[in-house]
């Protein structure tokens, strides 16, 4: 059986052995040009003038456009505000003004310092608090109220008020955006792009160079990594090389260098989020309320969306009975944020949890007790404070086995004492939970379409609208359409993703690839198979097909005993049995298709924001981490002794996979709140631009003693063969390893610890350096 | 007299010309050669996605070429005379693949693949590593291996475990495989010759004598020295620096050497970083030490210690060291040779004692008494492969109970790497203890001058640089227990 097998990445060869291509992997075509972009050299002011003669002096540049060469001049996601390139205003440091086209790449650095860009300067805005003051944002959400918080706050034993603040992120796929563009017949395009959202890639070329939506395909073979930076970003680049293919006829590549991808794209969203929280004396969460606050840069992207999932995940896993969560995106002049694993979910999660660390000072107790109390119930207080009910909560079982699993108790035993000796060396222990809810919040994103064609060899091709970034969608839905039929899953090859075969398609995004294309892989999977048992009843019945007579496709009842198994079709009921090659044969000579199509749309969902009521989400998918670290009380450097992960994944289609999403998500988790920090000038400009001076954890930083376990759970009914979404999910547990700083330097700290996130050793030894001895 | 380089890839011979010898080997792999398994990310050698395995002469051991990995990125085709290099794609042996390959498949090695033939170049590299020294595979070794490759998928959990699957005695080892007595001969006959390639405004000198190195350096102006390239390689990469003239010198034998003599090592110009962390591991452990997280294998494959110092950054991690063992730099010329102590080497920020017509040939490293105590600190964002924001070189000399002398040396808090005289007066003659070092901290908050940037505030500077010197204190405390006077 395919499903729920550990099979190998359906690109596992190619990758090991190199000859997987990726966009800039593509042989060049005679006549290729290169593409590159001229950023902004200030983060905020009016454009003048593009000074761009000298550079088309040189040899070998052909062409400099600018916002005036655009058809249209306006995109974003949700909110279509944002320039291609600079017309007016310009938005960040590095923002796009301009494109180069040269025969090489080589003179296209050249290029690009021979073009000024005229500015008239404007007074720049960097901080989350200078926009709230100066009231600059680009979205205000409409707030989730539960009950009555002012009241309930007034009425606890117990109130704590604060704030929060965590730090962006640098994606860091390797493939920096990469965009390939055939100029075809009748000025149509073929676009190859690094992208997760064909369709929005699609439309953003068509719409920068004038033509209609049918002119463009774009194809995605694979990423080199997404981690969301590729959903609404990868477009603009894409246009780019399209203009230049359209304007000059020529093949048209764009390969942006690490720098470059680095300082001009968006990243996490930093959030800055205001606080008050009411408890009891046992650290009960009786009231929260709260105003997030997050750094969307000048353009609205997608930072409406991620702003509200944060306000969705202010409960992390507990259970708030009035609250009241308010937010605001900031309009700040840093590059425009975007989606990033998680999607804001981290943000909101990591507020309450920094909470909770807070409230175990407070009231003198273990932060695992308070977290415990806290916690949504199996029967009771098992509804969000959005108003939607926890079915099948695994959450009390999760921190039962969690907490024997890495052995908490004794761990905190053994810190109580090691932190005594004093000896330079001080540990700290955390506990963190993620309950992901999943589900584009946008309703209407939750579709999907697939498309089957099986061949008279028995082999099949599988297209749909996900994109293969690393995550193994492909392979799961490889295995999806092979468990269909009975066949090995290598019959399967899922194909590149192009809109010419799958339209309109959703982002591959918000950890629902396999979701919905599996899903939408099995309805045609199934639609084929019904045609298939309709010809095999008919031929095992003796019913004659001779050429004149054939067999139609008509209602012959419940065939569900016709089934497809080990290359084979056999009939349960009556005994009969055919190679799956041979039913292919006959139904192909009775002209019966053996291609399908079909569409998914996620039921059941669907939330109103006014009223805060409603199911923004499909279910959740669960999990709880242990992390214990170690800090050096002189450098404030960290080491991660030890994490304990434990997943509820429901019933994994591939468990090898989800495993590697798992401890992948963790890592990234753990190093948007250690090791990477973003560093701007004072200008604006982005100097952690490189791996130089941007540290994503590496093969040395992983827990010292890594363990992770699923839990069973065969209760997922609303998602493809009960699995359930692994993308985001894990990448919240990463926050365990931040709460554990926090809770090493509490023993050290007479005051509640006030942690900024990424706890960089800087940081640490600023909470530190009060308390050394000299 | 020679005027192309000569290389072998995978199995094959290639000649490269002077117009081709400037091309990074990433770039000659992947646009000329169409050999895209070699993916390039960050371009200065800080990911490792673009690894491929390398190995001259120099690196023959037991009579096997004894292959390691390298930034093909920051590698120039004219560093690669008489090597025999071997890509991703030529690891597989034809359809059958190589051992580290499978166990990447199975066990999910792999994610969206793009950091994954650096991966596997590093790690076909380390099987080979071990079993020519009979070695098994754990974890320790792996990670050591593999500190130079990125990995944004994985969390590198399924890397660890690929690696540890691999069965050793499956490996049929590339100094096997693609060991060739034609082409080490080749190699051998060849490697006297001097090499030079000139074309149009640039010009590359591969002399293979000390004595012609030097008389290049008189002869020629503006002439750029190098021996690994792993810093120019990265100033050219992202356009800081456009270059035309080139002295490389890592065809020059003699100058590889590491030698022990007395209470010193002699170390040449062109010795590896990965070469110097092997031969002072007995001496001078300590040291040792630093080097091994001073960089990935990658870069201490090729970079060198006289480049570390020659580049005069203020945050060289090798160099507090040498200050505080008082190591000598060996400048030669035409007209002969001048010892410098390093401490008189710097002038200031990226200015030195070198006249024009200067070499570095060498490095005299005494080798600090063994009960004199040596604590080297490197403090950065992250542990392993990163600059450094501070590092701290001290040795004292302790006897019954007092500071006989002490030196204290500082990176990253000043323009140049620094001594602290002060804060070693300070202490000198003192009483070991915790009331006497507490004194000297403050003193080195005086003689520092950090700045701040992204790897570090000033502040942060310098309260590292205060603590770093307790913590030499406290640690020698806790380890020796030196006994004290009340």
């Amino acid at each position: 059986m395919s499903v729920g097998s550990n099979i190998k990445h359906d690109s596992s060869y190619g990758h090991v052995t190199g000859t997987s291509i990726f966009v800039d992997d593509r042989s060049p075509l005679r006549n290729e040009i290169h593409v590159g972009v001229v950023g902004s050299p200030y983060a905020a002011g009016n454009l003048k003038k593009i000074h761009f003669e000298e550079a088309l002096k040189l040899p070998g540049v052909l062409a400099v456009y600018t916002a005036e060469d655009l058809s249209h001049n306006r995109w974003g996601a949700i909110f279509k505000t944002q320039p291609l390139l600079v017309d007016k205003e310009i938005g960040h440091f590095d923002e796009p003004v301009a494109i180069i086209a040269a025969e090489n790449k080589e003179v296209l650095p050249k290029a690009r310092k021979l073009i000024k860009v005229e500015v008239e300067e404007k007074e720049p805005l960097f901080s989350i608090d200078e926009a709230i003051k100066k009231e600059q944002h680009v979205y205000k959400a409409t707030p989730i109220i539960k009950g009555n918080v002012d009241k309930a706050l007034k009425e606890s034993p117990r109130t704590l008020k604060g704030d929060f603040e965590c730090g962006g992120q640098e994606h860091f796929y390797l493939e920096s955006q990469a965009s390939i563009v055939y100029p075809l017949e009748n000025g149509q395009l073929e676009v190859h792009s690094s992208s997760q959202h064909p369709t929005e890639t699609q439309h953003l070329v068509a719409e920068a160079v004038g033509v209609p939506f049918h002119y463009v395909t774009c194809i995605v073979k694979r990423m080199g990594g997404g981690f969301g930076g590729k959903e609404s970003q990868a477009a603009p680049f894409a246009a780019y090389a399209g203009l230049c293919a359209y304007k000059l006829g020529r093949p048209a590549r764009l390969a942006l260098t690490k720098d470059d991808d680095m300082a001009m794209t968006g990243k996490r969203h930093p959030f800055k989020n205001y606080y008050e929280v009411g408890f009891d004396d046992n650290g009960k969460i009786l009231a929260l309320k709260a105003d997030l606050y997050s750094d969307a840069g000048p353009y609205a992207d997608l930072s409406s969306a991620i702003l509200e999932r944060a306000m969705f995940h202010i409960d992390s896993a507990y259970f708030i009975p009035h609250a009241k969560i308010t937010g605001t995106c900031c309009k700040t002049n840093l590059p425009s944020n975007t989606a990033f694993r998680g999607f804001g979910g981290p943000q909101g999660t990591m507020t309450i949890e920094s909470i909770i660390e807070d409230i175990a000072f407070e009231t003198g107790k273990d932060p695992a007790e308070i977290r415990k109390i806290n916690l949504y119930g199996k029967e009771t207080n098992n509804t969000t404070h959005y108003g939607q009910l926890i079915d099948h909560n695994p959450l009390p079982e999760i921190f039962e086995k969690i907490i024997q699993k890495a052995d908490y108790k004794k761990k905190r035993d053994e810190i109580n004492k090691f932190n005594k000796e004093n000896n330079g060396k001080l540990r700290g222990l955390s506990l963190g939970f993620t309950k992901f809810g999943i589900a584009f919040t946008a309703k209407f994103l939750n579709q999907g379409n697939a498309l089957v064609n099986v061949h008279l060899d028995g082999s099949i091709q599988v297209s749909t609208g996900a994109t293969e970034m690393g995550q193994g969608v492909n392979t799961k839905i490889q295995q999806i359409a092979a468990h269909a039929f009975g066949i090995p899953s290598n019959l399967v090859q899922v194909m590149p993703t192009s809109t010419e075969k799958n339209h309109n398609t959703s982002p591959t995004a918000a950890s629902s690839g396999a979701d919905i294309n599996g899903s939408a892989t099995l309805k045609a999977c199934n639609k084929i198979k019904e045609r298939l048992k309709i010809v095999l009843h008919k031929h095992w019945a003796g019913e004659i097909s001779d050429g004149v007579k054939e067999y139609e496709l008509e209602d012959c009842g419940d065939l569900s005993h016709i089934v497809f198994e080990d290359q084979q079709v056999l009939d349960k009921k009556h005994g009969h049995k055919i190679s799956f090659k041979e039913a292919l044969s006959i139904a192909y000579f009775n002209r019966v298709s053996l291609g399908s199509y079909a569409f998914f749309k996620t039921e059941g969902i669907g939330f109103n924001k006014e009223k805060s009521e409603g199911k923004p989400f499909n279910y959740y998918t669960n999990g709880a981490a242990v992390s214990e670290v170690e800090i050096d009380e002189y450098t404030g450097e960290l080491k991660v002794l030890s994490t304990d992960i434990l997943m509820d994944l429901g019933r994994p289609i591939n468990p090898g996979i989800d495993q590697g999403q798992t401890l992948g998500a963790f890592i990234q988790g753990m190093g948007w709140v250690t090791g990477e920090q973003l560093y701007f000038s004072d200008k604006g400009k982005l100097l952690s631009h490189s791996p130089t001076t941007y540290k994503i954890p590496n093969i040395q930083d992983t827990p010292r003693n890594f363990t992770i376990e699923f839990i069973e759970n065969n209760n997922n009914h609303q998602a493809v063969h009960r699995s359930k979404a692994v993308g985001e999910p894990p990448f919240l547990l990463g926050i365990s390893v931040f709460m554990a700083v926090k809770n090493a330097l509490t023993y050290r700290s007479r005051e509640r610890v006030k942690l900024v996130s990424p706890a960089t050793n800087e940081r640490i030894l600023e909470q530190l350096s009060g308390n050394m001895n000299n | 007299m020679r005027d192309k380089i000569i290389f072998y890839l995978n199995g094959e011979r290639q000649e490269i010309d002077a117009k081709d010898a400037f091309t990074s080997l990433s770039t000659y792999l992947r646009d000329d050669l169409g050999k895209t398994g070699t993916k390039v990310v960050c371009a200065e050698g800080d990911c490792g996605a673009c690894t491929v395995l390398v190995a001259n002469r120099k690196n023959i051991e037991e009579g096997k070429l004894v292959y390691k990995s390298l930034n093909s990125c920051i590698t120039f085709l004219h560093l690669m005379d008489l090597h025999s290099i071997i890509t991703v794609e030529g690891i597989a042996e034809k359809d059958k693949l190589h051992p580290v390959q499978e166990s990447m498949m199975v066990n999910h090695g792999a994610q969206c693949g793009y950091c994954t033939p650096g991966f596997i170049c590093a790690m076909a590299g380390m099987t080979d590593n071990l079993k020519l020294k009979e070695k098994p595979i754990d974890e320790k070794t792996t990670k050591n291996y593999l500190t130079g490759n990125l990995c944004r998928c994985t969390g590198y959990d399924s890397i660890i475990k690929s690696s540890l699957a691999v069965k050793l005695e499956e490996v049929k080892p590339l100094y096997e495989r693609y060991h060739s007595d034609e082409m080490l001969e080749e190699f051998k006959d060849l490697e006297n010759e001097d090499v030079v390639l000139k074309n149009n405004d640039r010009q590359i000198f591969l002399p293979s004598r000390i004595d012609d190195a030097l008389k290049l350096k008189k002869e020629e102006t503006l002439l750029k020295c190098t021996s690994g390239a792993t810093d120019l390689g990265v100033q050219i990469n992202k356009g800081r620096h456009e270059m035309t003239k080139v002295l490389s010198l890592y065809r020059v034998q003699e100058m590889s050497k590491i030698e022990k003599k007395g209470q010193e090592f002699h170390i040449g110009a062109t010795a590896t970083w990965h070469d110097i962390e092997k031969a002072l591991k007995n001496d001078i452990p300590e040291y040792s030490k630093l080097i091994h997280i001073f960089a990935s294998p990658q870069i201490k494959n090729a970079g060198t210690l006289v480049g570390n110092i020659a580049n005069a950054s203020p945050i060289a991690d090798g160099t507090p060291f040498l200050f505080i063992s008082e190591a000598k730099v060996i400048l030669s010329s035409t007209d002969g040779e001048r010892t410098v102590p390093v401490t008189n080497f710097y002038k200031g920020y990226k200015d030195l004692d070198l006249k024009e017509n200067e070499l570095i040939t060498k490095v005299i490293i005494p080798i600090p008494p063994k009960d004199h105590f040596l604590k080297l600190y490197k403090v950065s964002l992250r542990k392993d492969m990163d600059i450094s924001a501070v590092t701290f070189a001290g040795l004292g000399n302790i006897e019954n109970g007092k500071i006989k002398s002490i030196k204290i040396a500082y990176g990253g808090v000043g323009p140049v790497v620094k001594r602290l005289p002060k804060t070693e007066k300070l202490l000198s003659g003192k009483e070991w203890n915790e009331k006497n070092i507490g004194e000297a901290v403050l003193q080195v908050e005086k003689e520092i001058t950090p700045i701040s940037d992204v790897r570090g505030s000033a502040k942060f500077r310098t309260q590292v640089s205060k603590n770093l010197l307790m913590k030499y204190y406290r640690e020698i405390q806790s380890q020796y227990g030196i006994e004290q006077g009340k």
